[in-house]
């Protein structure tokens, strides 16, 4: 489902991503682990096409992120795909970023009643149904502000998943909860995977990775140092990922 | 008595430079508005150059006093061969005035907006327009409707500079009639009661669309 190919990004003439190669099949969940700066975000910004790179390629159920390859040139893709695309490969951020002048319900309806051209009733009854599906019916009038973080963070997955995202990119999306309250949206996220949802998912969690992720990566320095299925992390193959897991367990 | 029997014949005067100043001060308010707001959006998303610019222009309006800047329209641009009436010159000063003033509490409200509201409309493929009016400008207004009500209140006020210029609107009718009749203290009074009879529901209704922005959510989604 996602094939990324050779990425290579940089921030000026910093390299970010520097040969990052990985495939998600369809249905499974993909775990991304790595020390805080070696480009797990990046990865998938660029995934989201929020980001522009430079080299290699992204391909989202075979269709090619932000740019087009012809004669062996890179050609930007126009505007509406680039948006159609985005809006088929949703993003859940660490810091919710609902928006903070909508309802819970509003924020769930507002890209399909938008974008996608639904009626605002059909838009209104999806978010209804995907609320619920969170498990946060009751609390579907209520402001942002007036939602725990863990509340917060199932709203925004009904958000990305109003859309109808043939993926999803979870970008360390407990890392701001406490314990209970990531346990609330972890449960979420596993009963995502159980429907089926092609998932990335940058994540701290290493119980949680090992039980839902088909594959799992370390990125150190904008690189895959080491990759493969959950098992992976009970038995690393690099010192650098051991001393990572090592790290983490400490901490 | 006598005085009262004397401004009964300056009321339909008064009135009529009341209509003018109400006209100037719309017309600067709407024109001024939405130019500050437009203007806005491209000083926080346009490129640097544009930035520039407007920033330069921005400082030039701040540093001159309104006056000076109303003189220019009124007798530097003639000299160029762009002439205009007297009522619209005094359109053209105070509306570029205004847009530039609320181009400034505009790039100040979106700036409070955080980036990342922008960048979660953007990844659920929002088009940078309708992130920008769905997203960012409700968010920003909430945040700038005081600075904006106060803007449109000393608009108003304002246009009162213009009298200076032999535009003949509230204010002028006013020393029109008070160098005709005498009447200085009555006729500043009344000058006084209707600048604040305009003003005040303004700031009134300021303080209303501010609390309901506060309260409701998504217009376009409200309801049932
Ligand atoms: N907009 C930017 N401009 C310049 N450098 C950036 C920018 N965004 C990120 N970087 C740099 O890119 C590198 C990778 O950042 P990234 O956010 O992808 O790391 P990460 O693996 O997600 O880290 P963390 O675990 O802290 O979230 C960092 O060194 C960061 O400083
Ligand atoms: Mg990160």
């Amino acid at each position: 489902m996602i094939e990324i190919a050779r990425l290579q990004k940089s921030y000026g003439d910093r390299p970010i991503l520097d040969g990052v190669s990985l495939e998600v099949p369809q249905g499974t969940v993909c775990g991304v682990l790595g020390p805080s700066g070696s480009g797990k975000s990046t990865l998938l910004r660029c995934v989201n096409f929020l980001e522009p790179f430079e080299g290699g390629e992204i391909r989202i159920a075979g269709e090619s992120v932000g740019y087009d390859h012809r004669d062996g040139r890179r050609i930007p893709k126009p505007r509406q795909v680039v948006n159609r695309m985005r809006s088929e490969c949703c993003m859940v951020f660490q810091q919710f970023n609902l928006f903070s002048h909508m309802t819970a319900l509003e924020n769930v309806a507002i890209a399909p009643y938008k974008i996608k051209g639904m009626s605002r009733r059909a838009a209104r009854e999806q978010a209804v149904a995907l609320l619920d599906k969170v498990g946060l019916g009751p609390r579907k009038d209520a402001y942002p502000a007036y939602l725990s973080g863990g509340e917060q963070q199932r709203v925004a997955i009904a958000r990305a998943l109003a859309m109808s995202p043939k993926v999803l990119l979870l970008d360390e999306v407990t890392s701001a909860l406490d314990p209970e309250r990531a346990a609330e949206v972890l449960d979420v996220i596993a009963a995502l995977a159980a429907d089926g949802m092609t998932m990335m998912m940058v994540t701290h969690q290493m119980h949680f990775a090992r039980e839902v992720c088909r594959n799992i990566v370390f990125m150190d320095g904008g690189r895959i140092v080491e990759e493969g299925g959950p098992e992976m992390l009970a038995a690393p193959a690099t010192d650098r990922l051991r001393s990572f897991l090592r790290h983490l367990r400490l901490a | 008595m006598d005085a009262l029997a004397q401004l009964g014949p300056v009321m339909p005067q008064l009135l009529r430079g009341f209509l003018a100043t109400l006209e100037l001060a719309a017309v600067a308010l709407v024109l001024g508005t939405a130019g500050g707001v437009v203007l806005g959006c491209l000083y926080a998303w346009g490129g640097k150059l544009l930035r520039a610019l407007l920033f330069a222009l921005l400082t030039l309006v701040r540093g001159i006093p309104l006056v000076v800047q109303v003189f220019a329209v009124f007798f530097v641009l003639p000299v160029y061969g762009i002439k205009f009436s007297a009522m619209a010159s005094a359109a053209i000063a105070l509306t570029g005035f205004a847009a530039l003033t609320t181009m400034e509490v505009v790039r100040g409200g979106i700036a409070a907006v955080p980036r990342e509201q922008f960048q979660a409309a953007r990844s659920l493929g929002f088009p940078f327009t309708t992130a920008l009016t769905t997203v960012v400008l409700p968010q920003a207004l909430r945040i700038m409707t005081p600075a904006l009500v106060n803007q449109a209140v000393f608009l108003v006020k304002a246009t009162s500079v213009v009298s200076l210029f032999g535009v003949t609107e509230f204010m002028f009718t006013a020393k029109e009639q008070i160098e005709r009749t005498l009447l200085g203290f009555e006729i500043m009074a009344i000058v006084w009661i209707v600048y604040t009879v305009v003003c005040y529901p303004m700031t009134l209704l300021g303080r209303r669309i501010e609390s309901r922005l506060k309260a409701r959510g998504h217009a376009a989604l409200a309801g049932p």
